[in-house]
């Protein structure tokens, strides 16, 4: 392996493994602010006690996630460092935004929220636990902006002096259309993941006939929160896919496999096998009409096809090899203002001709197999893409049906009734990491070969390292992650084992009123 | 055996961490390993014939 491609799995391993925590911190954040306002409104220490013992398997996922998120942004420079060079004045401040405004806030406040119990009042703590929550949820807020950025680069130009992308309207970089939907995408997600956890967790205790009244109550409001969370998921994601149509409609084209362009409304694939050689998808299964509903929202407007992007791509990499041919010319006659305007004129499409840097060095002398060989590079893996979708999909699905259920089992007060359902929600707990992490995979893995859609190829983003270097670092990025994943899990089963009455310390009675 | 003060305790602690910085600062993060990545070196790699 080279170093871009040693460069992506590196970033796409710890990505990942930083995933399996971050959801979890996202999903229980909210939880406890539930439960502890719960405890403020009735005074009943159970929900104290709920709040302290799910507080405690927060804790550990916390610390958790803290560690693999900041290697993270070490790659940017180490790894990347032509990538931080290149967008790094756009994508740099959301970055910082986070570390200053949201990260201060939910370490400070992590803190209050474990040492506090006592030392504040009631509502002092309970502000301080949504506080928490919400510098959580802020700083995914600011990184997934940052992401967004890499899908839909807008409100930022190209500056042919400083050789980078700089930053023209911030504004358009806040409220960009892909973040802001990517967002509440992804923390809805979250929402889920912890409220899986709770209750898979509680129909153990139910399973066991341990600590009942605990279970009861933290099922119930993991059963109400996952409901809505698990609803909000699958319509913002159909947000997020009808925000990346705007911009990215080859990620949209492989993720259903539609290789050309159909009369609107275009019918959507439930199954097949698509074929990556012959552009085709065979044994294919399809529901007239739903693909084009879903992503233009119209029943008179094309979704493009695979092979007519690619031609697109063609066009756009010629029209790009105008702009570079001006922005070579520059850097040997700055003062050429009529260079510049040529520039101007086609810097929409730079990005495109660099694409013919893994083709050939000299790129405005292409010939037309090399730009026809660019133009395919345009399309990101299909199959990946294709099942990954539909499985993250599927699991969506599932999870609005498994919170309908415990949500009106919890409404009849019959939760630990049916040993098959809480069997099936105890065996649900691995689900929702798995459809986190294939989401993760069909928005990354369906943008390359773009490291930022249209402006910069991954290949050109990576740093001038030896493959020796990265391998050397991705070893120990392994090892040393799979060992705290180890202790996390390890943590967790030894605090759920022990249960909330010796992990507090004392007896969790259910009926029992805080004096004032 | 003596048990150790909280100002000794803490002291071993951050002499470690330091100890640990330094090897990761060596290993990783010393000049000899900072690429540059500036306006010239990005001129290079994307518009210099030589650079794939």
């Amino acid at each position: 392996m080279d170093v871009v491609d040693l460069s992506r799995l590196q970033f796409a391993v710890t990505a990942l493994y930083h995933f399996l925590f971050v959801p979890l911190t996202l999903g229980l954040s909210i939880l406890l602010g539930i439960m502890e306002t719960v405890y403020v409104m009735t005074g009943r220490t159970i929900w104290r006690d709920l709040t302290k013992f799910w507080g405690t398997l927060f804790g550990i996922n916390f610390a958790m996630g803290v560690a693999t998120g900041i290697t993270m942004e070490f790659q940017f420079g180490t790894n990347w460092a032509y990538y931080s060079h290149y967008v790094g004045d756009v994508f740099g401040a959301p970055l910082a935004i986070e570390g200053l405004m949201a990260f201060f806030l939910e370490a400070t406040m992590v803190g209050l929220f474990f040492f506090g119990w006592n030392r504040m009042s009631k509502v002092a703590h309970l502000i301080v636990t949504w506080a928490l929550a919400i510098g959580t949820n802020l700083s995914a807020l600011w990184i997934l902006i940052a992401n967004g950025w890499m899908q839909f680069p807008a409100g930022a130009y190209f500056d042919a002096d400083t050789m980078r992308m700089e930053v023209s309207n911030f504004m358009d970089v806040l409220f960009n259309p892909v973040a802001q939907a990517k967002f509440v995408h992804t923390v809805s997600a979250g929402y889920v993941v912890g409220s899986v956890f709770v209750m898979a967790i509680s129909a153990y205790y139910l399973l066991n006939k341990r600590h009942v009244a605990l279970a009861k109550c933290s099922m119930t409001v993991a059963a109400s929160f996952g409901l809505a969370s698990a609803l909000s998921v699958v319509v913002l994601g159909d947000e997020s896919g009808y925000t990346a149509g705007i911009n990215q409609k080859m990620k949209i084209a492989a993720i259903e496999a539609m290789w050309n362009t159909e009369p609107a409304p275009a019918s959507f694939t439930v199954f097949g096998i698509p074929d990556l050689d012959t552009h085709t998808t065979k044994y294919e299964v399809k529901v007239p009409w739903v693909l084009g509903l879903i992503a233009t929202r119209t029943a008179d407007q094309t979704v493009p096809g695979i092979n007519n992007l690619t031609d697109l791509a063609r066009h756009r990499i010629r029209n790009g090899m105008i702009a570079y041919d001006a922005l070579s010319k520059i850097k040997r006659d700055r003062g050429n203002k009529e260079l510049r305007k040529v520039l101007d004129a086609h810097v929409a499409d730079l990005g495109y001709a660099l694409l013919l840097k893994r083709f050939r060095p000299d790129v405005e002398n292409a010939t037309s197999e090399q730009v026809d060989a660019a133009a395919l590079s345009t399309i990101p893996n299909v199959p990946v893409l294709f099942w990954s979708f539909r499985f993250m999909v599927g699991l969506g699905f599932y999870f609005i049906a498994l919170f309908a259920a415990a949500f009106w089992l919890s409404a009849k007060r019959k939760l630990d009734v049916y040993r098959t359902f809480l069997k099936f929600c105890f065996w649900t707990l691995p689900l929702p990491w798995i459809a986190a992490e294939l989401g993760w995979i069909v928005a990354e893995y369906g943008r390359q070969p773009w490291v930022i859609e249209g402006v910069l190829p991954t290949a050109l983003g990576v740093s001038s390292t030896s493959a020796g270097n990265v391998t050397f670092s991705l070893l120990g990025f392994a090892i040393f992650y799979s060992s705290l994943l180890v202790a996390d899990i390890y943590l967790l089963t030894k605090y759920i084992r022990l249960g909330p009455d010796q992990t507090l310390g004392h007896s969790v009675e259910p009926n029992v009123v805080a004096a004032e | 055996m003596r048990r150790l003060l909280l100002w000794q305790d803490i002291a071993l602690v951050l002499a470690a961490k330091l100890v640990l910085l330094t090897c990761l600062y060596v290993a990783f993060f010393s000049p000899s390993h900072r690429p540059a990545a500036d306006a010239a070196a990005v001129s290079a790699r994307l518009l210099d014939s030589g650079h794939r």
